[in-house]
């Protein structure tokens, strides 16, 4: 048994922290947060020019290739400054380059994957819907036609991300046969600046400056090419990238564990009361230790499922577990971040609160903590509890 | 056998009641998007301050002579928890300081102070903030560096340090104001030496400047620069020397009012909660029927009731001329961590709609972590539990 990363890897981890630490230091990242823009197009920018909208995406289509380790190694550094901003790379890896490798053909593939992979292309993914995210097959309204060489697409989506400023939208809708029955769902590609496309960002809690949209599709008209996947069988370019999703947001959660614990080591050791740094404290010293130990796990845990992942071995329950591990753990540490920050960690000026409120979206979003219980429940073979 | 009697010493008295649906039915004119608005905008709640006024919601715990009702603070502590209830920390914050921010100087200010500003206070008409916290003496008051000392050839003082978290200076006439008038003897207690100012906020002489929070910003924090501000004799309040002592009885009941508003804020978010699993139908059932999902909120029910029960002995203890340190204490620590705990399951039960702004529960989930950092924090309460109730030795 082997616990270590690779001299690669190792290696890699080094360069990245390196870039986020020059070019997105802590600051500059809650100023970006704080910025209230829709989309930080520079940082986006950054990261394509830095090669890495292309890590995960194999060399045949144009990336830089790498396995879900190496992607997990860059995610959970860039989160420990960037911090829910790294939705800004996430989104489109999971939910653009790991559909389109599952789900694809081969034509799509060569024409957009390269363009993601160089940061030309914009994703974003239209898949929850206002009647719910959780039970999504049954609540899905929206609906596709394919009429004269087009899908003719209307329903609603919600929370999709970076969707106003996406190139593409991958929605999911039912498909309607000729004859108006239902026969599957599709998954379709529609351009951000299809006629019939309107959004409004949904304000939110956390990662002020990355909106998520509430977005209407009124008879929208898309080449039927842009379908992805054969009619009627989108579903499986949708959940491709769920293990991977949950893969990447545990090494996330990492990152706000490195910076919480990183930040708070640091005011202890600098804050005076009662004639000494505050560092000697007890109590503080224990909520370092459980960060400490929590952030321990959340790395073992992540890492497993990445290592589980890249062998080819089944991972459902192991990424599920990591996911709900490790956020669960990155929300309390950035709540003792703050409590041992008091006033301070309150304060916008600092970055604990910033951890505190995108760390939060987690526990809920791709998938909540209790729907991961059932879920890990399920495989363990329990009866079905929901 | 007799019929045991049912104790009523748990129930609000009738006077409480009556200002619980009051205050209820005086919030319904500010309901939540009012005071998501009023967050988003950050702009200070004046219509709602100026309302309370009239309602003469700010001197329930005043004296009569000076215009208030001459109630105690478990009035207060029910009214605030109404207010809370209604409108979160933003609303409660800005009544909170005219509420019980003048108690000091009802109880240890001289006449003149008294019918000078009293009746000011209780109409509205004059805004009160509290200068306590220090850069470098958060909890640890006692080791504060601000100095009054005296002008020469004068009666007047000349006060000189920085203050910090100081709530509403923005818009506050009066400041309370705890400086350092002279040193310990060798071998004193560090308390002795401090002195209570209750004076103008004088912004010729006082820098007032914001800090950015992450929850409650239309009602300010600030940090607060003092330069050669010159305040009259007359405006000390009680004894030199005995501030720190006198400022107890601000103390103690801000921990009261806080843990009541900690509870009010939890209400509201528990009955968003409710309101949403029972209306929330996934796989075919509303979302509460899971018992993943009511457990949790029948958890903090319990809890948000245990706390009350805290609040209102603090309260009684207070009124009665009791001491009440370690109740008031354990109020607000019980009610700190509850309402905040109460406000995160809410944000869990309504999923991607609780993290959006629209539904009101991430508002309270970001205001409701104030009272657990604010005005003392849980550990330090902890330290005191462990010292006077449990006789443990120091440890800090």
């Amino acid at each position: 048994m082997d616990f270590e990363l690779s001299e690669d890897d190792r290696a890699w981890r080094d360069t990245v922290r390196e870039w986020v630490d020059k070019h997105y230091p802590k600051s500059r990242a809650r100023e970006i947060e704080a910025s209230g823009e829709e989309f930080p197009r520079a940082l986006w920018d950054d990261l394509a020019a830095a090669g890495f909208h292309g890590i995960g995406i194999p060399e045949e289509y144009g990336g830089q290739g790498g396995t879900i380790v190496t992607q997990s190694i860059l995610a959970r550094e860039l989160t420990r400054n960037l911090g829910g901003l790294i939705a800004i790379w996430l989104a489109p890896a999971v939910g653009g380059t790991l559909t389109l490798l599952a789900a694809a053909g081969e034509e799509q593939k060569r024409e957009l994957l390269p363009r993601m992979a160089r940061g030309e292309l914009v994703f974003a993914i239209g898949i929850t819907e206002p009647g719910g995210g959780t039970d999504i097959l049954n609540a899905l309204r929206t609906r596709s036609t394919l009429v004269d060489g087009q899908w003719r697409i209307s329903g609603q989506k919600m929370w999709s991300t970076g969707a106003g400023s996406a190139d593409y939208l991958a929605v999911l809708a039912r498909n309607i046969a000729d004859d108006g029955t239902e026969q599957g769902v599709n998954l379709v590609l529609v351009p951000g600046d299809a006629d019939g496309l309107t959004m409004r960002p949904i304000p939110k809690l956390g990662v002020r400056s990355l909106c998520s949209y509430e977005v209407w599709l009124d008879d929208v008209a898309v080449p039927e090419a842009n379908i992805v996947g054969p009619v009627g069988k989108g579903w499986k370019g949708m959940v491709a990238g769920l293990n991977s999703d949950k893969t990447l947001l545990s090494a996330c959660a990492t990152g706000i564990l490195d910076a919480v614990l990183e930040d708070g080591m640091r005011y202890l050791h600098e804050r005076e009361a009662f004639g000494r740094t505050i560092e000697h404290f007890q109590v503080l010293q224990h909520y370092i230790a459980d960060i400490a130990s929590w952030r321990h796990t959340s790395e073992l845990v992540s890492r497993h499922a990445a290592w589980l992942m890249a062998s080819g071995k089944p991972a459902a329950k192991e990424a599920t577990m990591a996911k709900l591990i490790t956020t669960e753990y990155a929300v309390r540490a950035a709540d003792l971040g703050i409590q041992m920050l008091g006033g301070m960690g309150y304060s916008a000026e600092t970055d604990m609160q910033r951890y505190w409120r995108d760390a939060r979206l987690w526990r809920i979003a791709p998938i909540t903590s209790e729907m991961s219980r059932n879920f890990i429940a399920q495989e363990l073979g329990m009866p079905r509890g929901f | 056998m007799t019929t045991p009697e049912t104790s009523t010493a748990f129930d609000l008295n009738e006077d409480q009641l009556n200002i619980r649906s009051a205050v209820d039915d005086g919030m319904k004119r500010f309901d939540l998007d009012h005071w998501r608005q009023i967050d988003k905008a950050g702009e200070f709640p004046e219509e709602f301050f100026q309302f309370a006024a009239r309602q003469g919601w700010l001197g329930v715990a005043m004296p009569t002579e000076y215009g208030g009702s001459g109630l105690g603070i478990a009035h207060a502590a029910v009214m605030m928890e109404a207010i809370a209830r209604g409108g979160g920390q933003t609303a409660a914050s800005a009544v909170h300081m005219n509420v019980f921010g003048t108690n000091v100087v009802v109880k240890h200010g001289s006449e003149d102070l008294k019918r000078e500003n009293l009746p000011e206070v209780i109409a509205g008409r004059m805004k009160v903030c509290f200068g306590v916290s220090e850069p470098d003496s958060g909890l640890d008051t006692t080791s504060l560096k601000t100095r009054a000392v005296r002008k020469p050839g004068s009666s007047d003082w000349v006060i000189n340090g920085r203050k910090v978290w100081i709530s509403t200076a923005q818009h506050a006439h009066k400041i309370l104001l705890l400086c350092r008038t002279h040193d310990p003897e060798p071998g004193e207690n560090k308390a002795k030496g401090l002195s209570l100012f209750f004076t103008d906020l004088d912004r010729s002489k006082i820098d007032v400047r914001e800090i950015e929070k992450t929850g409650r910003a239309a009602v300010d924090s600030n940090e607060l620069f003092i330069d050669d501000l010159v305040v009259p004799d007359k405006h000390l309040v009680g004894d030199e020397g005995r501030g720190f002592h006198q400022l107890l009885d601000g103390l103690n009941p801000e921990r009261v009012l806080v843990a009541s508003e900690a509870i009010g804020m939890g209400r509201a978010a528990l009955d968003l909660a409710v309101r949403y699993a029972k209306e929330r139908v996934v796989f075919g059932r509303p979302i509460g029927q899971n018992q993943g999902v009511q457990f949790p909120l029948a958890d903090i029910y319990a809890r948000l009731e245990s706390a009350w029960l805290m609040v209102l002995r603090g309260a009684a203890l207070y009124d009665a001329g009791r001491d009440c340190g370690a109740e008031a204490n354990i109020a607000k620590y019980l009610a700190g961590e509850y309402g905040h705990k109460a406000a995160d399951q809410a944000m869990q039960t309504l999923g991607g709609y609780g993290y959006s702004k629209e539904y009101h529960v991430e508002r309270l989930w970001r205001e409701s972590k104030l009272a657990r950092i604010a005005p003392v924090s849980p550990e330090l309460i902890l330290c005191y539990i462990a010292e006077r109730k449990l006789g443990l030795p120091r440890s800090y």
